[in-house]
């Protein structure tokens, strides 16, 4: 599949098969990341998180790809990687070859964000299993309201649309709670 | 609805673009005076993003299952992702199907298998779109991916793109030529390793903004950038002649200053590892009774960097030019040409050796 049909899938939502290709990546990443102090646990975080950067990124339509898809991901893991050894205090000569070398400013890459995000679905993974549904009909699959109230068996569009609401408010005040838990 | 609802729905459909421009505007102009609004809206924007997030996760963590050693290597994590998710997930009654699927089945089961497997069973997953289909039934054919491009051949060509890559030289080592000679420095030192200096190429001022290499923005980089350096070590890299001889590979690291005025300074070369054609790199013993070639892979790499013109220097935070330290890598190989590769890391300058060569002036 070329770089260009990738891309198409990704924009138009089917990120499966996309991601089965991208993945035929991962055993050079891992070398990469094995070869300066990383184990395979460490290697295969990094490079699901930075795919699901890179599909964040490739889902924008402004985005503009000015290398092949696969020298993008290696960019990527390889500052995913950078920064990880960074917080494990160490600062590794990365040398991989066939990369571009991404920088925080080029990804937009906000630490902070990224581990409220990661906070955020471990809340989302304690929403009930019908919210979760809800939750990914409408945003991941982009369906409408009126399909998620059949398929999920509501009476009507607007009890639909207030459960998913009421899921929503769930999650926040979850997430509140886990960020400021209350004193007792 | 509740009004806290009401207000969640707003922001849901100002945040999906399903709001008209006028609404867009009102809200807009809302938010600005109101900070507690911006600071939910932001939440909920990154509430979204995460629940894609999970949704993505578990479909890479099938793929990653389903694409072999993947079942058993899943780490404790992800493997509680996927079982947290469970059934939740659209394509989760497929996906975790698959998973427990193969998880249960022999370690060693083909991809093939478990993919037909998949298959047969497909009734199982959630009838809800179209993807199953164009998913798991992909022809191998169909996904192979390009020719990977980890190694850069002079035999290639490559687009011209203008990132950090390594930089190949179109030069392949010519049969005996005997008209074609390479001057070879004499002034070589012991254990390999030749310190070239230029006093003139070392104005005093630079001292002082020194300390502040670590903070600039942008990196020394040849004048150009990295295709106008590719064009230059076409030009000049010449394979020594005496290693093309005995066809001798090697392996030079450079390490170098660019001062604040672009000027290359200390350059500090040495070779680490040389090796026979297709052979195991030398031991130590072999090194050093070569040591006449390694001091010709040596003095072509420091040959070259001499020969440079003025780089664009390192630049602080501030902007200003800064003097910073850099290192490259000449690779010498018979079948694939020259390759010279700039490490893009951050080095310390060693200030120390600087200031001591200073005192013994």
């Amino acid at each position: 599949m070329k770089d260009s049909e990738i891309i198409a899938k990704i924009r138009k939502g089917q990120t499966e098969p996309a991601v089965k290709v991208l993945y035929k990546e991962f055993p050079k990443v891992k070398a990469n990341i094995m070869s300066s102090g990383g184990d395979e646990a460490i290697a295969r975080e990094i490079f699901h998180d930075s795919l699901i950067l890179l599909i964040e990124k490739v889902s924008d339509p402004s985005f503009e790809l000015t290398s092949r898809l696969s020298t993008y991901l290696y960019g990527i893991n390889r500052f995913m990687w950078k920064n990880e050894a960074r917080k494990r205090q160490k600062s590794p000569e990365l040398e991989w070859k066939d990369t571009l070398i991404l920088t925080a400013d080029d990804l937009n890459y906000d630490t902070e964000k990224e581990e409220n995000l990661k906070l955020l679905e471990s809340v989302l993974a304690k929403v009930t299993e019908r919210c979760k549904k809800i939750f990914e009909l409408f945003y991941f699959k982009k369906e409408s309201m009126k399909t998620i109230a059949e398929l999920l068996d509501f009476s009507s569009v607007n009890s639909a649309k207030t459960q998913k609401y009421k899921c929503m408010e769930k999650a926040m005040s979850l997430a509140k709670e886990l960020k400021s838990p209350p004193q007792n | 609805m509740r009004p806290e609802l009401t207000k969640l729905e707003q922001i849901d459909r100002y945040i999906s673009g399903d709001l008209s421009p006028d609404q867009v505007a009102a809200f807009e102009n809302q938010m600005a005076g109101d900070p507690v609004l911006r600071n939910e809206v932001e939440q909920q924007k990154e509430l979204v993003q995460a629940m894609n997030r999970q949704v993505l996760r578990s479909q890479i963590a099938a793929v990653a299952a389903a694409s072999g050693g993947g079942g058993s290597s899943v780490n404790g994590s992800w493997g509680n992702w996927l079982m947290g998710l469970g059934g939740a997930v659209v394509i989760g009654v497929g996906t975790t199907a698959a998973v427990a699927y193969y998880q249960n089945s022999e370690e060693d089961l083909p991809t093939n298998d478990a993919l037909a497997l998949l298959e047969e069973d497909s009734p199982m997953i959630f009838q809800v779109d179209s993807i199953k289909s164009d998913v798991y039934v992909l022809p191998e054919e169909q996904i192979i991916t390009e020719e990977p491009e980890t190694i850069f051949s002079s035999a290639n060509t490559y687009e011209e793109e203008d990132d950090r890559m390594s930089v190949t030289v179109n030069f392949q080592p010519r049969g005996i030529d005997p008209g074609e000679s390479v001057k070879l420095p004499t002034n070589t030192e012991s254990k390999g390793v030749i310190i070239s200096e230029d006093p003139v190429q070392r104005p005093a001022a630079d001292v002082n903004s020194r300390t502040e290499y670590k903070d600039h923005s942008k990196r020394a980089s040849f004048p150009g950038g990295n295709q106008a350096l590719k064009k230059f070590i076409d030009k000049n890299l010449r394979y020594p002649k005496s290693a093309k001889d005995k066809s001798i590979e090697g392996v030079v690291r450079c390490d170098f200053h660019v001062t604040a005025d672009g000027l290359i300074t200390e350059i500090e070369a040495e070779c680490i590892s040389m090796s026979e054609r297709d052979g195991m790199p030398f031991s130590d013993m072999r090194l050093l009774m070569n040591k006449k070639l390694m001091n010709s892979f040596i003095g072509n790499a420091t040959h070259i960097l001499r020969t440079m013109p003025n780089w664009e220097p390192a630049r602080n935070t501030q902007g200003n030019p800064v003097i910073s330290a850099q290192r490259m890598y000449f690779n010498y190989d018979m079948l694939k040409g020259c390759l010279a590769y700039q490490l893009d890391d951050e080095l310390p300058i060693n200030t120390e050796s600087v200031s001591n060569r200073n005192k013994v002036k």
